[in-house]
């Protein structure tokens, strides 16, 4: 393979980022994503190298690889550029292991923040609002909201990182996705207060309590919040919220209204 | 019967292995398995419940959340069970589901982990496939993980199920008796948690403050438009 | 200023730390010691954009942290220090960092390292330079994100975890 030949073509790039979607699974302790991103650039690395050359390279692939799984598009993207470059010759200033190495963590961060932190949380938040009021289309909402973002960052990611090789980190670093996480937070909260206000005028009603009672059960809401910051896990404190109801419940019918 | 099993294997895949549209989430798998089921309205509910609890949870490396897919799927079924074959109110149904399916769940954590292990014992071939240029053999042996993903998911669904619908059905005249008066409100208690749960993980005063204001916003609303 | 938590994590700022620890210490600013990372300016506009602005970030050179911390600058900040491996942290609380307890958080496998958890792996070196910490009078304890149970070293040492 001459040293012009080794170039990576449309359809190549479409066959990595459709193996993408197939990244972790393999997810394991030890790898975690790493013989998934193997897996994905495959096609790529078969298009730039001849069979003899392939297992070195690819043991650079197949090695630990970590980062949020809707920013490792771009981060191959950008990879899979410089890969290009060495293959053909180019001289580069770091090669496609060292760069990989260096964003994983930083860009898990940007992820994590970004789409499990912000997004997801407000798009929950934003469909529970229509799923309790009976909307049956309401988690089709949910699945759009999250599918939008998804789907620009790891089609995007993946063209900015192939088209701009590592300028694409300043790219991200313009978009601030790390500041917009925050402001997604602040929305959310916002919309789950309002949320647990439905939720407390409701029950309140179900038990013929007006609903002006509401904030008394924002007050219930604080031990709550105290245990579960102390570690009582989600699955514990329902357990124990249902037991205090109960005995909330049959003490109150048994005590106050049995001798009635 | 058929549909419930593709979507146990789609969403659990969904949830780690592939694609992750987020169709995992209990928001949207309970629902699909509530239309699956004829009872959509149901499992839009049981998604309502359960969506909360988990979602400040970050799916990051090491730590093990429930499975929240198989709570949700399996919380469904076992409401549509409840009703059918336990003759039990969709309310009561739906609350009793709501429990069994959060303690059952738990077995999903240590099966997910176990997915995990098999994984690594795979890949510590994967030097050596390497070495030798067998690269099929490495794609084949990436694609086995959906295999041990997929088991697990349909393990943890059976756990919740099984014992589940035994419980619901042998208990069910004990379940009407002493559950049904407290499932009305029951059945919001379990979303409460997960509104305290997300207030939990905030940690900021200013976010504390907006959540305060939103809660007396709709409160207000809500007290107006009655 | 006061640290308010220290970590060892090979992955330095990363999701954990930012999404979980960070609001858990109420931390304002996030000092990674790190000389490979000081030297290199990629690296640090890596770690500054992957937290919100209003984290204050500073990459510096293990040696550097102390006299840096000390400094006028950093009054009243809530530190969270992070160090890439454990002999950085012996160094850094030799030279005068003071903190009183150590978080492990992901230290990665390698040739001759030992898996002691499913994010810790130590080798003989890494024993050695905890166990002098824990002589200096630092808590050592294992603990990936607040919602996981404290391991203190000597518990963690016991439990050697293999996957064959």
């Amino acid at each position: 393979m001459s040293e012009t030949q080794r170039q990576l073509d449309r359809w190549t790039l479409m066959k990595v980022w459709i193996r993408l979607f197939f990244l972790q699974a393999s997810w394991n302790y030890e790898t975690m994503q790493g013989l998934g991103v193997a897996y994905a650039v495959l096609p790529g690395l078969r298009r730039l190298y001849p069979p003899q050359e392939l297992p070195g390279v690819v043991a650079d692939y197949s090695q630990y690889f970590n980062t949020h799984p809707y920013m490792t598009p771009s981060v191959l993207g950008t990879a899979l550029k410089l890969q290009q470059e060495m293959a053909q010759g180019v001289t580069i200033g770091i090669s496609p292991r060292q760069y990989s190495e260096m964003v994983m963590a930083p860009y898990a961060a940007i992820g994590d923040a970004l789409f499990w932190g912000g997004l997801r949380p407000l798009a929950a938040v934003l469909s529970l609002y229509l799923a309790f009021l009976g909307v049956l289309w309401a988690p089709l909402v949910f699945f759009v909201a999250q599918a939008i973002p998804h789907l620009w960052m790891i089609g995007m990611g993946f063209y900015f990182g192939l088209r701009h090789g590592l300028l694409s980190v300043e790219r991200i670093q313009q978009w601030k996705l790390s500041d917009k996480a925050l402001q997604c937070k602040q929305v959310t909260m916002f919309a789950l207060g309002g949320f647990g206000a439905l939720l407390a005028v409701t029950g309140l009603e179900k038990a013929n309590v007006s609903g002006i009672w509401a904030p008394g059960v924002l007050l219930s809401i604080a031990p709550m919040v105290y245990l579960m910051r102390r570690g009582v896990t989600p699955m514990l404190m329902v357990v124990v919220l249902v037991g205090a109801w109960a005995c909330l419940y049959w003490s109150l019918t048994n005590v106050v209204f049995k001798p009635l | 019967m058929g549909g419930l099993a593709l979507l146990c294997l789609s969403c659990g895949l969904d949830r780690t292995a592939l694609l992750q549209f987020m169709i995992a989430r209990p928001l949207i798998a309970a629902s699909m398995a509530g239309w699956v089921l004829g009872q959509p309205l149901l499992g839009l509910q049981v998604g309502v419940s359960l969506e909360l609890l988990w979602l400040a949870h970050l799916p990051v490396g090491a730590s093990i959340p429930p499975d929240d897919t198989q709570i949700a799927l399996g919380t469904i079924t076992l409401a549509v069970l409840g009703m059918r074959i336990g003759a039990l109110p969709a309310e009561t149904a739906l609350f009793t589901s709501l429990l069994l399916g959060l303690i059952l769940g738990q077995a999903g954590r240590f099966l997910d982990h176990r997915a995990r292990q098999w994984n690594a014992r795979m890949v510590l071939r994967v030097p050596d496939l390497v070495e030798q240029g067998e690269f099929e053999q490495l794609e084949r042996l990436h694609l086995r993980g959906l295999l041990h993903f997929g088991l697990v998911s349909f393990l943890s669904f059976l756990v919740i199920v099984l014992p589940g619908t035994g419980l619901l059905y042998l208990g069910r005249d004990l379940i009407d008796k002493w559950l049904t008066p407290l499932s009305s409100v029951g059945v919001l208690l379990v979303p409460l948690v997960g509104v305290a749960g997300i207030w939990a993980q905030n940690r900021s005063h200013s976010r504390s403050a907006l959540f305060g204001t939103g809660f007396v916003l709709i409160w207000a609303l809500l007290l107006v438009w009655k | 200023m006061a640290v308010v938590l220290t970590r060892v994590d090979n992955r330095l700022i990363h999701g954990q730390v930012v999404e979980s620890w960070v609001p858990y210490v109420k931390a304002d600013a996030i000092v990674v010691a790190n000389d490979e990372a000081a030297s290199d300016s990629m690296k640090k506009a890596l770690m500054k954009m992957a937290v919100p602005t209003s984290l204050r970030v500073q990459v510096l050179p293990v040696q550097e942290v102390a006299a840096v911390l000390a400094s006028n600058d950093w009054t009243g900040q809530r530190v969270l220090l992070l160090f890439a491996g454990t002999g950085d942290a012996l160094q850094a609380h030799r030279k005068g960092v003071a903190f009183s307890s150590l978080n492990l958080g992901n230290l990665h496998g390698g040739s001759g390292k030992v898996r002691y958890s499913c994010t810790i792996c130590l080798d003989e070196a890494d024993i050695v330079n905890l166990q002098a910490l824990e002589e200096d009078g630092v808590r050592v304890v294992a603990q990936c994100v607040p919602a996981d149970r404290e391991q203190p070293l000597s518990k963690l040492c016991r439990c050697e975890v293999n996957f064959e």
